[in-house]
């Protein structure tokens, strides 16, 4: 979660102030041809991608060519960037590295850098292409997923100063399997989207929302504007989340439906654990504020909740603690209670039991909210129990 | 030496019960002559000097319900409680005082003056409820030296006159609590497997099932409302009390209803009542199934089911626990009274644990036997921030480290982690309940743990409970690398509201109090 944040962080400093930012200035170097030396002396770089036997890729970086160093017995570095220019190299993205090791000092973004030592003479030649770096595919994060070109700049800088004496760059087609931290980033927003168009879609389940429903939708846009860093991020949020906001609710006004199976499994696709969870709060959170909670609803929210694949004993808990006891529903209660239609008369008092040893012990509670919950919670076990005995069970 | 004594605070009766010369407990009758006192207080309206307890305050409860206190011990530890009568408000302790007071000096003027008592509690009780009984107790001038809970005082009193063995399930229904207790008796040594226990079912509960019946059908014949004031209410409630213990007897009882539309006679059945009780019937039910669980056992393996509590005579609960064991319960001698008698027989051997000297010969040759094995009540822990496996967020959770029917004495010690780097306290919360959802449990102390600076997360924290046969528990918080340590006890809920200089001066407020 921690690095989604950074990494959304980043992207949001990059869409905002990407061509002024720091590190961008030196994906642009190595066109410069400062260093280059005439005729067969150029220091040059190349780079190839192979496959350990394990299967991890690596990207084996190589150099070759003069270097002149301003003093014998210069102390050096090896230096190798990497950026990605699949929009053309005045539109360069930054690869991030996943291992802070290999991570610039005050950001993600990756760069390896190594102490090469001293060269005895202040002029180096270097005839046969020599490996500098060995790059693992799974340290690196492009900023989106498929075919990719990939700028590899190595450069020999002062130990001392960073001060740098050369650099080339080479270019390289690369087929990234993983998603990239943009695509995660839409796929958050997307994701959001997607949460207050599910959250509205439970509000709406009975035609008509409530205020306090509304409400609880609005401030979890409020949350989301609040944790983004930027302004300009915040800007694009209040804009999306809002949008979609407005948007589900004219669908839902001209009596056309949300679409809650595609909606879900959008979901599941796109969000993390994490973000399922809180989803199917906000769902609960809103259903909680209803009038009455219909069998629709119930619907709505057990169905999303198999679509995010959020385990069912702490959905039930969940529920247990969101929702009203009461709605006067055969199917309400069974559901609030965990009694399932496939349960024999056996199964289904031992849940019942089970219920209700859970809840006595929390009649005790300090908090007169959760007593009052309890008492009621007690009441409603018992009913079920003492209609199970009577007809077997034949309520649920 | 003075008598040790033992009593039953019920939410409709209270009892009191001495130990003899031999260390056999003994009813003391109250002034009336009576054995079980009714737990009803009544404020005086010509003489507010006289407060009544017993029964000339149920008699006078129908005149003025707003001077009248009825099952103050389902509002025990209830901080927000009030009873308003003149200038003052009563808290549930002081009018519990009362009762306790009354028990003290009718039995006094039999005997000599009683100060050493354990009072009963139910075994559910948490640890605030039972500060404030004993709260109430040294309002009253009584010196408690101990808590029992009441299915276990009565498994003493059944065991220590009966020549029993094997399993015993206690099945403790009054006034206004229920409580089932399994045990294992042999001889006289008593092993307490656990408890369970439902604050809000009793025979109160029973009642206002009727007075709904009656209320429902004047309703129905009427259509308008037969209890329109308090007295209204009060009148009905005793009435509702009657025609339940009748149908204990007969198959149908017959009430008049006088409402301000008219009158009528109201006949139930039986069948009726079992009726409207249904859901509280299945609620015992549940209880009963949910003990034999955590007793880890069949009803097939319990040996003998012994009946306690005035509710206990309502014929189907008799029948259900039959066709649930196969066997019928033992009524015990006096399902009113062997709480107390248990009572005092658990002050004797407290006294004999604490003070040997105290107690007479007599007394403790006649306790001598006698071994009894407790066990926690309730499950304690603490709050802990572990990583949800699923979402692989951290999550605040309630983590136990001693284990609810742990016997007594234990200790147990549980080993936890810092959090982050640089961490310089930690926040220690000790909880009472069984839900790891901290939001489910009661905390009874939080405190800061201080650690010392510069080190890495993850340094080892030993968490360490442990609980004395005194029902007092030992906490100690220890950072093995610094081997600093923070240590926390606690008597039976030291954490109530009141501190035990509060509780002294409420006590010489109360004692120029008459009552009658
Ligand atoms: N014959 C009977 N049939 C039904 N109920 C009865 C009968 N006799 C007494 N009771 C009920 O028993 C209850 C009193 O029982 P008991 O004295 O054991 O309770 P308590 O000790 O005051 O309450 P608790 O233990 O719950 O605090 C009252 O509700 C009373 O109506
Ligand atoms: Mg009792």
């Amino acid at each position: 979660m921690l690095e989604v944040i950074l990494i959304s962080i980043i992207v949001m400093i990059w869409i905002c102030f990407g061509r002024t930012a720091k590190w961008h200035i030196a994906f642009l170097r190595p066109g410069a041809k400062r260093s280059e030396s005439p005729g067969s002396g150029r220091f040059r770089c190349t780079v190839q991608l192979q496959k350990e036997p394990g299967g991890t890729e690596v990207f084996i970086v190589k150099i070759k060519g003069r270097v002149v160093t301003p003093s014998d017995m210069y102390d050096m570095d090896i230096q190798v960037l990497l950026a990605d220019v699949t929009d053309g190299a005045d539109d360069p993205k930054p690869v991030l590295g996943t291992v802070s090791q290999w991570q610039m000092e005050d950001s993600p973004v990756f760069c390896y850098r190594v102490h090469n030592g001293k060269i005895p003479r202040r002029e180096l030649r270097i005839s046969e292409w020599m490996t500098v770096a060995t790059i693992r595919a799974d340290y690196l994060q492009f900023p989106r997923q498929g075919r990719r070109k990939i700028q590899f700049v190595a450069s020999l800088i002062s130990h001392q100063s960073s001060a740098e004496l050369v650099c080339a760059g080479a270019v390289m087609d690369y087929e990234n399997a993983q998603t990239g931290y943009i695509d995660i980033t839409e796929d958050n927003n997307q994701a959001r989207v997607l949460t207050v168009r599910l959250a509205v879609a439970v509000a709406d389940s009975e035609g008509r929302s409530n205020q306090a429903q509304l409400d609880v939708i609005r401030q979890w846009i409020d949350e989301h504007i609040m944790a983004c860093q930027s302004n300009t991020g915040k800007l694009v949020i209040r804009d999306l989340l809002g949008g979609a906001l407005r948007e589900t609710a004219e669908l839902i006004e001209s009596n056309r439906q949300v679409d809650i199976e595609s909606v879900g499994r959008e979901m599941a696709r796109a969000l993390e654990v994490i973000e399922r969870y809180n989803a199917i709060e906000l769902c609960l959170r809103i259903a909680g504020q209803g009038d009455e909670i219909s069998g629709r609803q119930i619907d709505i929210l057990r169905r999303t909740a198999e679509l995010l694949d959020i385990d069912g004993e702490k959905f039930r808990a969940m529920a247990q603690k969101l929702l009203p006891v009461r709605s006067g529903r055969g199917d309400y209660t069974n559901f609030i209670l965990g009694i399932t239609d496939d349960m024999t008369v056996e199964d289904k008092r031992e849940q019942l039991n089970d219920e209700y040893c859970k809840w006595n012990g929390r009649v005790t509670s300090r908090d007169t909210t959760i007593q009052d919950q309890a008492d009621e919670m007690l009441a409603l076990i018992a009913q079920v129990r003492n209609d199970c005995v009577e007809q077997p069970c034949a309520n649920g | 030496m003075a008598d040790i004594a033992g009593i039953d605070l019920g939410t409709t009766f209270s009892a009191i019960a001495i130990l003899n010369s031999i260390g056999k407990p003994e009813i003391v009758p109250n002034a009336e002559g009576e054995r079980i006192t009714p737990s009803a207080i009544y404020f005086d309206e010509e003489d507010t000097e006289i407060i009544r307890v017993g029964i000339e305050a149920v008699n006078s409860r129908q005149l003025n319900p707003d001077r009248s206190v009825r099952w103050i011990k389902r509002y025990m530890g209830d901080d927000e409680y009030r009873k308003s009568i003149d200038d003052k408000q009563w808290t549930p302790e002081e009018l519990s005082s009362l009762i306790l007071k009354k028990l003290k000096q009718d039995a006094g003027s039999e005997h000599g003056e009683i100060t050493d008592v354990v009072i009963s509690v139910p075994a559910h009780f948490d640890e605030i409820r039972r500060k404030a009984t004993m709260d109430a107790g040294k309002m009253a001038g009584l010196n408690v030296i101990g808590i029992v809970n009441e299915p276990v005082a009565a498994a003493l009193y059944y065991a220590t006159n009966n020549d029993v063995s094997g399993r015993v399930l206690v099945y403790d229904l009054g006034g206004g609590t229920f409580d089932v207790t399994v045990l294992d008796i042999d001889g006289k040594e008593i092993n307490i497997i656990c408890s369970q226990g439902d604050h809000a079912l009793g025979g109160v509960d029973f009642d206002n099932k009727i007075v709904e019946i009656f209320e429902r059908s004047y309703r129905e014949k009427f259509d308008a409302d037969l209890i329109e004031t308090d007295e209204d209410r009060a009148k009905y409630e005793d009435e509702a009390e009657d025609v339940k213990k009748t149908l204990s007897r007969r198959n149908v009882a017959k009430k008049m209803l006088y409402g301000s539309a008219g009158s009528m006679k109201v006949e139930i059945s039986r069948e009726d009542f079992e009726e409207a009780i249904g859901p509280l019937i299945s609620r015992t039910d549940m209880l009963v199934d949910v003990i034999l669980k955590e007793a880890k056992c069949k009803a097939g393996d319990i040996n003998k089911v012994l009946l306690v509590g005035g509710s206990t005579r309502i014929p189907t609960i008799q029948g259900r626990l039959e066709e649930k064991f196969g066997f019928a319960p033992e009524i015990a001698v006096n399902v009113d009274e062997c709480v107390s008698l248990g009572a005092a027989i658990h002050a004797g051997l407290t006294k004999l644990r604490d003070e040997p000297n105290e107690v007479s010969s007599g007394v403790a040759g006649g306790l001598k036997d006698v071994k009894l094995t407790d066990v926690c009540n309730h499950s304690y822990g603490t709050i802990c921030a572990p990583r949800d496996s699923e979402t692989g967020q951290y999550v605040i959770e309630n983590s136990i480290i001693l284990d609810k029917n742990t016997p007594l004495p234990c200790s147990k010690a549980q080993t936890f982690y810092t959090m982050v780097d640089g961490q310089t306290e930690l926040q220690v919360s000790i909880t009472q309940g069984e839900d790891k959802d901290p939001d489910y449990v009661n905390k009874m102390a939080t405190e800061i743990f201080e650690l010392p600076a510069g080190r890495p997360a993850n340094r080892p924290i030993n968490v360490t409970y442990s609980y004395d046969a005194n029902q007092r528990m030992h906490c100690t918080f220890e950072d093995v690398d610094s081997g600093s340590v923070l240590e926390v006890e606690f008597a039976v809920g030291d954490n109530g509201q009141l501190s035990d200089k509060n509780v002294s001066a409420k006590a010489a407020q109360l004692e120029g109090l008459k009552v009658k």
